[in-house]
């Protein structure tokens, strides 16, 4: 399970299985001018490292503890949103429910104050966005019922995305032809 | 009337692979866009050092260590943010070599009587035999050597196309006195997949169903047991 969360165990006393091996140093090999160089190159990186690694002396250090995040937010209902259209005062947007997937999806009007002023440059034609309604528990906050709305972020396609849709829109123009 | 209920859930994605920790700062997340300037403003750095970086905001928290990435949130509806951002720090950062991911789903389970939380430790941990060694060994008889399940790890090869397990552990939970701790972990060997997928591409096939399995697996369990 390396890669299961830690669960958070203040009072426990067994040793913690997951440790990390730190290298104490990296070794390397001495230049007749008594300057020093690692034996690594691009081609063989992962070799050399393990290579030159092999006999270093580890120190096992403890990963720290994975504190519980304050306060929870219980979820009551999540939709799902894609902008259609943006007016002065308000947006269009068509919903998919999350929470109940077996409705239909809805085209709603959401007044444009209901967004935090910083993601304003976000609203946009196409724009998805996530909208939560539930109880939110905070230390010193108490119980607040809480409707949120927040964009997606995500940067623009990568070069590999690209050219998987540029070769499945090959295949289906073959297929088409 | 249900006989548990749902106290907290905290979800997590862990990547195993090569990473330097030291550019793991809230500053670099604001600059490529993959927060907001709120975000920002609830913010606690506990360190970002080349061995290790560990920050919060207010519905999400980053650790990384030289072998391991961890965001993690107790925000059920942050749950397609944190996949955004951690699709999208990655397909920035698209040449990290990423061997194992886990998708990773924590509840914890209020249970309505005493009587319910010790069924649930007997029927997944029968303590004849434990009762049986214990008295022999350690000459134990009275009830206040009573034998309880403390964690039980239960692992199974996956069904889909991607190479790996899904690991469930069970047991007490700190949160309250009658209260169960149920874990699941999503595990998958990026290398050995049939997919040739990037961890980018596999967590966004991968995270709402995982979700939902990790929410279905739980029920199952406590309904099977406490019906």
């Amino acid at each position: 399970m390396n890669t299961a969360q830690n669960l958070y165990s203040p009072y426990s006393t067994s040793p913690i299985p997951d440790l990390y091996e730190v290298p104490e140093r990296i070794e390397s090999e001495q230049n007749s001018d008594s300057s020093t160089r690692l034996i690594v190159n691009k081609e063989n990186i992962t070799e050399a490292i393990q290579a030159t690694t092999k006999h270093i002396p580890k120190i096992n250090v403890a990963l720290p503890f994975s504190k519980p995040l304050p306060g929870k937010f219980q979820l009551l209902q999540l939709w799902e949103g894609r902008i259609t259209q943006i007016n002065n005062e308000d947006f269009s947007a068509i919903i998919v429910d999350k929470t109940h997937p077996e409705f239909n999806d809805e085209l709603v009007t959401i007044d444009i104050e209901e967004i935090t002023p910083a993601e304003l440059s976000l609203l946009q034609i196409g724009a998805v966005f996530y909208w939560s309604i539930g109880y939110a528990d905070y230390p010193g906050r108490g119980r607040s019922r809480e409707s949120k709305i927040r964009f997606r972020r995500l940067p623009g396609w990568t070069k590999k995305e690209l050219n998987r849709a540029i070769e499945s829109g090959k295949k289906l123009a073959a297929y088409f032809d | 009337m249900s006989k548990y209920k749902k106290m907290t859930e905290e979800a997590s994605i862990v990547l195993v692979g090569s990473f330097n920790p030291a550019i793991f700062h809230p500053e670099w997340l604001l600059r490529h866009d993959l927060i907001s300037e709120d975000d920002i403003d609830i913010n606690k750095i506990d360190i970002v050092h080349p061995d290790l970086s560990k920050f919060y905001f207010d519905w999400l928290a980053i650790e990384v260590i030289p072998s391991k990435f961890t965001a993690r949130t107790n925000d059920p509806s942050k749950y397609s943010p944190l996949r955004d951002l951690v699709v999208s720090i990655f397909n920035i950062l698209e040449h990290t070599p990423i061997n194992q991911l886990g998708l990773n789903l924590i509840m914890n389970f209020s249970i309505s009587s005493e009587d319910d939380w010790h069924r649930i430790g007997d029927t997944l941990a029968p303590k004849e035999i434990w009762n049986a060694s214990l008295q022999n060994i350690l000459s134990l008889t009275s009830l206040n050597h009573r034998v309880g399940l403390k964690s039980l790890s239960i692992t199974t090869k996956r069904n889909d196309d991607y190479d790996g397990d899904i690991n469930i552990s069970i047991g007490p939970s700190a949160v309250e006195k009658f209260s169960v701790n149920y874990s699941v972990n999503n595990h998958i060997e990026l290398k050995k997949d049939k997919l040739d997928l990037s961890s980018t591409e596999v967590i966004s096939n991968l995270w709402d169903k995982s979700v939902k399995m990790a929410q279905n697996l739980a029920d199952t369990t406590l309904t099977e047991i406490l019906q």
